[in-house]
């Protein structure tokens, strides 16, 4: 087995979670506007947030022989289609097959996009590089000011305009897809620039068949049903196991027990921005980590690690909030199921890296141990697998980023 | 006869636009390797191959014996690397990358760390994201050799750091060769360096390794020649005779010796013939250097 595969899959698994998620929450009639314009946002700024802090590539990209809205069509353009591509032909989808959808989803979400083109448009043009910060503030502003004070949804204008942008930049997004992803990719190559040959990078290179590699429209095809099979298969198994649970039919999130967790503060916080930043913060330093003295496995077991902490912040994040509203049983919660899952393999997989051995067998069974008990034992089934998780987790994680005990470190080195 | 520090045979890597090998390439215990080619050649590509980042279509890469997939750890635990694309920024300060980086090495040497940084010029509380390039590139050059690697693979060590900062780099790397028989494997543009410190020569070119072995055998091994050529006179680019700018009504050409000696050029009509040395620099630029 080339477990660069599972490098690979390591990376995407975040992807495809907040993919999930967005595409559900799009698909829903019940579901904020807000929320599709703060996910095309997020997922926005976390692609362009590597290259927005190379101030340096900046500055090279900057003096190329481009006015600056042909640069940023041609270049950044690329970063700010694929946020379109994930909300709008999310959108787009859902309207295809859920009539009950509100169309509103589709105006927020295109606004999101639009406000985020138009700010970078505008910061290329005028050269100004905002703080990170800066940019959050500055749409949460404006989001605030469209929501409230303007009620753009109600006017008719605005509905045409959007549909009609939307219209445009969806199949262009569809087609670019693929040399998006790429460009995306490269950011943890950790290269100077995203549009340096370098896409032997990390993830860019594993397997028999590699997508990367693949032609654009090749790409954009598999890209897409690759995305649309994440999202019927995660929301098929939400919607089943909260069924199991509750007894709720599964048609309607709006009548979910537990639907209003798509739109908490603390499932935004520590489900979607934390890990991501996180993750692109120390993705930055992947070079220096792969020349660390790991195998392949090793250093997939190092990023489950951080996966299985990430995942914990967010389900003691979501459990908090759970038993602040008063529900009595967390399991109920679709991003508790789904994270307690993230947590059980990555705590499974970090642990058996730890030992050394079966790490798709003990993560499967973890899983199917963790979702069975908590079917069939209730409270003591998930306080049981919570002490089990937590203790393995924190252990084996604090083992594998310390290094303090390493197991296979007395094999390395010269002369051993 | 002595294992070689690096053996990589027949590899083969596409990209769109660009196929590195199939390349063959011996590294030899001991010494300094330069790895030289002009930008775009494949050289950062052959690093990030034999480091794992990355995989190859095809062919084999050991380092001192061990296989760069199967033997992975122990093959990097023996390997110190730098290149300016390394971020230890994530680590913000060089005490807290020492921290971490010193678990996985069971040789590290915290001393010659101490002394390393203090060499160097750089804090142990020091910002890393605010450093200066020169200032990064120093400290990656002291994490890779604060474990006393039998190995250091250096991608572009100089690129960007002031003359007083190569000194220094070039300084320690031979100290290191010196003192600990480290084998270095350096790709860099500092060609009159390279002449002076580096043992042997690899030049790769459009992804093929076109010229490899002992510097002073292969400096001697090529003469820049003029010489008035007759009428019948080849005297276009071939195999070992790569032709330079001339001067008036006399020929120049870098010439390899094996192949075009003095008699051999007199016997195909040239006179007046005269050869002298060249350096490093001029025998790499002749050798890559496009027809026309």
């Amino acid at each position: 087995m080339d477990w660069r595969l599972v490098e690979d899959f390591l990376w995407r698994w975040w992807w495809a979670l907040g993919l999930a998620f967005a595409w559900t929450a799009l698909n829903s009639a019940s579901v904020s506007r807000l929320f599709p314009m703060l996910l095309a946002i997020i997922y926005a700024g976390s692609l362009f947030d590597g290259e927005f802090n190379r101030k340096k590539n900046f500055r090279a990209n900057r003096m190329l022989p481009v006015q600056g809205d042909r640069f940023g069509v041609t270049y950044w353009g690329l970063f700010i289609i694929l946020p379109t591509v994930l909300v709008g032909l999310g959108a787009g989808i859902g309207l295809l097959f859920n009539r009950e959808a509100n169309p509103s989803i589709l105006l927020g979400a295109c606004s999101g996009v639009l406000l985020y083109q138009s700010f970078l448009f505008l910061t290329l043009v005028t050269r100004f590089v905002p703080s990170r910060i800066a940019t959050a503030a500055f749409f949460a502003s404006v989001l605030l000011i469209i929501q409230i004070v303007l009620g753009w949804d109600k006017s008719t204008e605005w509905r045409i305009v959007l549909y009609a942008l939307t219209a445009i930049t969806v199949p262009i997004s569809f087609l670019f897809s693929g040399q998006i992803a790429t460009e995306y990719m490269n950011h943890f190559d950790s290269r100077q620039g995203a549009n340096s040959r370098g896409s032997i990078g990390y993830s860019n290179d594993i397997g028999a068949w590699n997508w990367f590699n693949a032609s654009p429209i090749t790409q954009g095809f598999v890209g897409v049903v690759f995305l649309v099979a994440v999202y019927l298969c995660m929301t098929s198994v939400t919607k089943l196991i909260t069924s199991r649970l509750t007894g709720w039919s599964g048609t309607d999130l709006a009548t979910s027990p537990s639907g209003a967790w798509m739109i908490s503060p603390f499932f935004l916080i520590f489900g979607l921005i934390v890990p991501i930043i996180l993750i692109l913060h120390w993705g930055s330093a992947m070079r220096v980590w792969r020349a660390l003295p790991m195998t392949s496995t090793m250093f997939a077991g190092w990023l489950l690690g951080w996966q299985f902490l990430l995942a914990l912040a967010s389900v003691t994040g979501i459990a908090i909030l759970d038993f602040a509203w008063g529900r009595t049983v967390p399991g109920t919660s679709f991003a508790f199921l789904t994270l307690l899952a993230l947590a059980s393999i990555s705590t499974a997989t970090a642990a058996c890296l730890y030992w050394g051995y079966f790490v798709s067998l003990i993560s499967a069974l973890s899983v199917s141990l963790c979702l069975l008990a908590v079917f069939s034992l209730g409270w003591l089934g998930f306080l049981t697998l919570w002490g089990i998780i937590l203790y393995l987790g924190t252990v084996s994680s604090y083992r594998l980023l310390t290094k303090t005990s390493y197991p296979f470190r007395a094999d390395w080195g010269p002369g051993r | 006869m002595t294992q070689p520090a690096i053996e990589i045979r027949g590899l083969k890597k596409k990209f769109w636009g660009f196929q590195l090998g199939p390349l063959d390439m011996t590294v030899p215990q001991g010494g300094i390797y330069a790895f030289i080619g002009p930008n775009g050649a494949g050289k950062t590509t052959t690093f990030d191959l034999l480091m794992g980042m990355g995989k190859e279509d095809e062919g084999t890469i050991k380092v001192f014996g061990l296989d760069h997939h199967k033997q992975e750890a122990e093959m990097k635990a023996r390997i110190g690397y730098v290149t300016p694309d390394l971020n230890y920024g994530a680590w913000k300060t060089p005490k807290r990358l020492v921290y971490f980086l010193r678990k996985f090495y069971p040789d590290w040497d915290d001393d010659y760390c101490a002394r390393l940084l203090e060499r160097f010029g750089i804090a142990w509380d020091e910002w890393i994201p605010k450093m200066s390039f020169g200032s990064k590139i120093k400290l990656a050059m002291a994490m890779a050799l604060c474990h006393r690697p039998d190995l250091l693979l250096l991608d572009e060590p100089t690129l960007g750091v002031d003359a007083v900062s190569k000194k220094e780099i070039f300084s320690e790397l031979l100290a290191a060769v010196q003192e600990e028989s480290h084998t270095v494997l350096i790709s860099s543009h500092g060609l009159s360096d390279l002449e002076r410190f580096a043992d042997h020569i690899g030049v790769i070119h459009k992804g093929k390794m076109i010229l490899e072995g002992p510097t002073d055998t292969l400096l001697e091994r090529f003469r820049l020649a003029e010489f008035l050529p007759s009428n019948g006179l080849a005297t276009h680019r071939s195999d070992g005779f790569y032709p330079q700018p001339g001067k008036q009504d006399r020929f120049r050409a870098v010439l390899d010796i094996e192949q075009y000696s003095k008699e051999r050029l007199e016997q195909m009509g040239a006179s007046e013939i005269t050869m002298v040395p060249i350096s490093l620099e001029d025998l790499f630029v002749a050798l890559v250097r496009e027809e026309g």
